[in-house]
C-alpha cells in the first residue's frame, strides 16, 4: 500500500489532486424491503471492520503529515444497492469484503417481512471520497 | 418499523443496483474536482466502470488494473468508443512506472 501511493506520488505533479474512494466501514445503513411503493426499515447492518482499509487509511494520514498530501476535503456518500431476493442479498453479504453482517434481531424481522412483501431488498451503503492536494 | 419512501434513491437509482448508480461516483468526484483538460491516473480502474464517465472531457487516461480481462474490455470499449486517449494497463499500483509529474489527477478508485 504505502508503495503503490509512493508510485502514485511520483507521477502526480505538485499541486496535483489526489482523489480515494473507500468503503465507508463505520456506516450502519438500513436494510429495508420494498412494500407497496414504499420502503420498509427492518433493521441494519452491523459495523465492519478491515485491517486493508484502516492499513489504506494510515498510509493517506502519514502521507498528510509528512506534507506529501494535503487535505481538501473528505464526504461520506450513501447510496442504495438492491437485490431481487433473499438469496441475492445474502449472496451479496457474503462476497463483500470484509463480509458484511446485519445487526441482530434484523434477520429474523426481515424473512418474515420478505414472506409477506415479496418484494426487492434494498441496503443502505456509504463510501468514503477524500479529495487531497500534492505538496 | 420506519417507514421510508426513498424517493431520490429512486430518480438516483436503476432498477437492480448493487452498486452506486452509473456516473454516481463521478458526479461526487466532480462536485470537488473538474476532469476537464486533466491527464488522469485511474487505480483500480476494472474495466472502467468509473472511468468512461469522465474520460471525453480529460486530456488523456491512464488506466491500470491487475486484472486482465477488466483491462481488455475497457480497451476494446476505449476502441468502440473512439476515445484515442484513453489507455488501459494490466499493472499493480505499486508496480507503476511512469514519468514523473506526468499527471494532473489521481484517481484510487476502491484500490489503495
Amino acid at each position: 500500500m504505502v508503495h503503490a501511493l509512493e508510485a502514485v506520488l511520483w507521477m502526480l505533479r505538485r499541486g496535483g489532486t489526489l482523489v480515494d474512494i473507500q468503503p465507508d466501514l463505520a456506516f450502519q445503513g438500513r436494510v429495508l424491503i420494498g412494500e407497496r411503493g414504499g420502503r420498509v426499515a427492518v433493521g441494519t447492518t452491523a459495523r465492519r471492520d478491515s485491517g486493508y482499509v484502516r492499513r489504506a487509511h494510515a498510509v493517506i494520514d502519514r502521507a498528510v503529515q509528512d506534507g506529501s498530501l494535503t487535505l481538501v476535503t473528505q464526504r461520506r456518500q450513501r447510496y442504495l444497492a438492491r437485490f431481487r431476493d433473499l438469496a441475492e442479498f445474502d449472496e451479496y453479504l457474503r462476497t463483500r469484503m470484509p463480509p458484511t453482517r446485519v445487526s441482530p434481531g434484523t434477520r429474523p424481522r426481515l424473512e418474515r417481512a420478505w414472506r409477506t412483501a415479496r418484494g426487492p431488498v434494498h441496503l443502505e451503503r456509504a463510501f468514503t471520497l477524500t479529495v487531497l492536494r500534492r505538496g | 418499523m420506519a417507514r421510508d419512501g426513498g424517493s431520490v434513491y429512486e430518480r438516483l437509482w436503476g432498477p437492480n443496483a448493487r452498486y452506486p448508480a452509473p456516473g454516481f461516483e463521478v458526479r461526487a468526484i466532480a462536485r470537488q474536482v473538474a476532469f476537464r483538460g486533466k491527464r488522469v491516473l485511474e487505480v483500480g480502474a476494472g474495466n472502467g466502470r468509473l472511468t468512461f464517465d469522465y474520460a471525453s472531457l480529460a486530456h488523456s487516461v491512464l488506466a491500470v488494473d491487475p486484472e486482465p480481462a477488466g483491462v481488455r474490455e475497457g480497451n476494446a470499449q476505449a476502441r468502440r468508443r473512439g476515445l484515442r486517449r484513453v489507455r488501459f494497463r494490466v499493472q499493480r499500483a505499486e508496480r507503476l512506472r511512469g514519468r514523473r509529474a506526468s499527471v494532473d489527477l489521481a484517481l484510487l478508485s476502491w484500490s489503495l
